[in-house]
C-alpha cells in the first residue's frame, strides 16, 4: 500500500456558505500541487500526497512535512495537522492525530483504534454488544460471522479492518472536483485548451494513461526522458519517474560538450553499463595507453562468457579525462563493427571494458 | 548480407532531410511528418492499425520503430514506448522525437497488455516491444483494442514475435554501417507489405544519417 502523508485541516473541513471554504481549499491545493503533482483533496479539509517521490527530492520526509506545513500556514492563515502512513485510511487517522507511523507500523495502529474509527456508530454499538472494542478484533472475526452478524455494508469495513483495501467506502468527496472546477471556472476536461504551456484535452489524456500506468507498475513504472551537457550518450541522457518535482531539462540545455562524441548515438543505452572483455588476435586483453593508443587490434568482443563475436571494424579510441567532483575520470570510448554487421559503442575505465550502447 | 563495408556509395543529394509539413491526413490517420511519411504507402499511419516493424536484432528496427514515434510526436501527438529497457535518449532526439510527449514504460515487466491497454485512450502512437513470446488469443486482444480505440501500434519485432498478420509490414532486410574516423552513417534496405491492397516495394534509407537522423531514396517496385 502506497505510503502517503496526510494532510487535516479541520477549518477547511467544515463548508461555508458563502464558499470562501471552497475557494481557500482550491487555493491549498494549487499550492500543495507545486510541491508535488500527484497532490489529491480528498475531501473538504483532507489533502494526501504521496510520501516516497516528494521524500527522495525534498530529502526526507521531515522535510516535506515541514514545507506542507509552512504551506499551508502561508496560503490559509490555519495549522495543519499533519501525518504519515500507508493507505488512504489509516493516513488520515494519522493526520488527524497529527503522528507519523514508522514504516510497516500502519497495520498496527490500525487494529488499535477503537471500533468507531471505521465511521459506522451502528456497527460501533452492535460491536460493543458482542465484545468487540478495537478495529482489530473486529477484524479477527471470520468473514462468514460477519456476513451472518452484520448489516450486509459491514462486509467491506471488514475488509477495510483487515487492511485488504486501503480506504473507507466514503472517504473520498466525489462530487468535489467538478464542484471545485464550477467555482474556478476552469473548463472541463475534455475541453481544448491550448497553448502556452496550458493543459489542452490531449495532454489530459495522457496524463491520465500514465497515471494509470503509474498505478498499475508503481511510481518508477512510467518515465520521462530529457537532455543535459554531456559527453557520452549515457551522461546527456536524464531519465525521471513521470511525474517527479524534478523535471527533465529542456532540449537547449541537452547539446553535447565540447569533445563529446558525435552523432549517430546509439539507439540503446544501458543505465548500468555491462562488463565485456576485448582482446586482439591472441585473446590477450586490449588496453587504451595513456595517450588514446590500442595496446593491440581489437580483434574480438567477449560479450557473456563463451559468447566471442569477431570485429569488423573499429573507430576510436576516444580518450577523455573529466573532473567528477574531486576524483578525476578517464575513460575511452570506442565503436566497433562486429562481423554480423552490429555496430557497438564500447568503454575503458579502470583497466575495464563495458558496453554503453548498442546502435540498433 | 549485414557485413560492413568501408566503401560509401554516393547518396543523391537532392533526397537530403526535408522537412515539409505533413499533408493534412484527415482524422482518420496520424499524420507523420516528412520524411517519416514517405516510408508509408499513406502520409500518415491509420488510426487503430498495427504496424509491425521487422528486423534480425541489432540491424536498426529500434532506431525505424522510434523514428515512426519522431514522426508522429513532431506534428504533436503523444506516444509511448513499451518493452524497451534501455532506450538511448540521445538518438531518440536526434531522430526528432519529442521527448516532453512521450511517456516511456521500460520494464512492464509481464503486464505489457494490460500498459498497453492503460495507454491506448491516452497517447496516437505506442511503441511495443513485446517479450520473447506472445500468444495469439493475447496478440488479437491487444490488437483489437488498439483498433477500437484508434491508437496506432508499432511492434517492434526483433527477437520476439507477433503471431497475428499486422496491418502494415516495414522489414529491414539488410543493414551495414559506414565510417571514416568514426561510424557515420547506416544504409538500410527496407521493404513495406501490407493487407489492402498494398503492393510490397522495397528501397535504401540512411538511418541514422551522420545528424541521426532519416535521409530517404525513392521507392523501386
Amino acid at each position: 500500500m502506497e505510503r502517503l502523508i496526510g494532510v487535516w485541516v479541520e477549518a477547511l473541513s467544515v463548508e461555508s456558505v458563502d464558499g470562501t471554504t471552497l475557494r481557500t481549499s482550491q487555493r491549498l491545493l494549487e499550492a500543495l500541487d507545486v510541491l508535488c503533482p500527484f497532490t489529491e483533496l480528498v475531501r473538504l479539509g483532507l489533502y494526501t500526497l504521496p510520501s516516497r517521490g516528494p521524500s527522495r527530492f525534498f530529502g526526507g520526509e521531515g522535510r516535506v512535512l515541514d514545507l506542507v506545513a509552512t504551506t499551508v500556514r502561508e496560503v490559509t492563515g490555519y495549522e495543519a495537522s499533519l501525518g504519515a502512513a500507508e493507505g488512504l485510511f489509516v493516513a488520515e487517522l494519522a493526520a488527524r492525530a497529527g503522528v507519523v507511523l514508522a514504516p510497516g507500523a500502519s497495520d498496527a495502529y490500525r487494529r488499535d483504534q477503537p471500533l468507531a474509527a471505521l465511521g459506522r456508530p451502528d456497527l460501533a454499538a452492535l460491536g460493543r454488544r458482542l465484545g468487540l472494542r478495537t478495529v482489530g478484533d473486529f477484524a479477527d472475526l471470520a468473514p462468514a460471522r460477519v456476513a451472518e452478524r452484520f448489516p450486509a455494508a459491514a462486509g467491506l469495513l471488514h475488509r477495510l479492518a483487515r487492511g485488504e483495501i486501503g480506504e473507507a467506502p466514503d472517504q473520498r468527496d466525489v462530487r468535489l472536483a467538478s464542484r471545485l472546477a464550477r467555482l474556478t471556472g476552469a473548463p472541463r476536461a475534455d475541453e481544448q485548451r491550448g497553448f502556452l504551456g496550458q493543459r489542452g484535452a490531449a495532454d489530459e489524456r495522457a496524463h491520465a494513461a500514465a497515471l494509470r500506468v503509474r498505478r498499475r507498475l508503481g511510481e518508477d513504472g512510467v518515465v520521462v526522458a530529457g537532455l543535459r551537457g554531456g559527453r557520452t550518450p549515457h551522461d546527456r541522457a536524464v531519465l525521471v519517474p513521470w511525474g517527479a518535482p524534478a523535471r527533465p531539462a529542456g532540449a537547449d540545455a541537452g547539446a553535447p560538450w565540447p569533445g563529446g562524441l558525435r552523432a549517430p548515438a546509439p539507439a540503446v543505452v544501458f543505465a548500468h553499463p555491462v562488463a565485456i572483455e576485448v582482446v586482439d588476435a591472441q585473446d590477450q586483453p586490449v588496453r587504451v595507453d595513456g595517450r588514446g593508443r590500442w595496446s593491440a587490434a581489437p580483434a574480438r568482443v567477449v560479450l557473456a562468457p563463451g559468447t566471442r563475436r569477431a570485429i569488423a571494424w573499429c573507430a576510436g579510441p576516444w580518450p577523455s579525462v573529466e573532473r567528477w567532483w574531486a576524483a578525476p575520470r578517464r575513460r575511452a570510448h570506442a565503436q566497433v563493427v562486429l562481423e554480423d554487421g552490429e555496430a557497438l559503442l564500447v568503454a575503458a575505465e579502470s583497466r575495464r571494458w563495458w558496453l554503453a550502447g548498442v546502435y540498433d | 548480407m549485414f557485413a560492413f563495408s568501408p566503401l560509401r556509395p554516393a547518396m543523391p543529394e537532392d533526397l537530403a532531410a526535408r522537412v515539409r509539413p505533413a499533408s493534412l491526413a484527415g482524422d482518420r490517420q496520424i499524420p507523420l511528418v516528412a520524411p517519416w511519411a514517405d516510408l508509408l504507402p499513406a502520409t500518415g499511419v491509420r488510426r487503430g492499425s498495427t504496424l509491425a516493424v521487422v528486423a534480425p536484432a541489432g540491424t536498426g528496427g529500434l532506431t525505424l520503430a522510434l523514428g515512426l514515434l519522431a514522426g508522429a510526436t513532431a506534428v504533436g501527438s503523444w506516444g509511448a514506448v513499451v518493452g524497451v529497457d534501455s532506450p538511448g535518449v540521445v538518438a531518440m532526439a536526434d531522430l526528432g522525437v519529442d521527448l516532453a510527449h512521450t511517456l516511456l514504460v521500460p520494464r512492464p515487466r509481464g503486464l505489457w497488455a494490460e500498459v498497453v491497454g492503460d495507454l491506448v485512450d491516452g497517447v496516437d502512437l505506442i511503441v511495443l516491444r513485446p517479450p520473447g513470446r506472445v500468444a495469439p488469443r493475447l496478440a488479437r486482444r491487444v490488437a483489437a483494442r488498439v483498433r477500437e480505440r484508434g491508437t496506432v501500434l508499432v511492434v517492434l519485432v526483433d527477437g520476439g514475435g507477433w503471431p497475428i498478420p499486422p496491418d502494415l509490414t516495414l522489414g529491414v532486410t539488410a543493414a551495414r554501417w559506414r565510417g571514416s574516423s568514426r561510424l557515420e552513417d547506416r544504409a538500410m534496405t527496407l521493404q513495406v507489405a501490407g493487407r489492402g491492397g498494398v503492393r510490397p516495394r522495397e528501397r535504401v534509407v540512411v538511418l541514422p544519417d551522420r545528424h541521426g537522423r532519416l535521409r530517404g531514396g525513392p521507392w523501386s517496385d
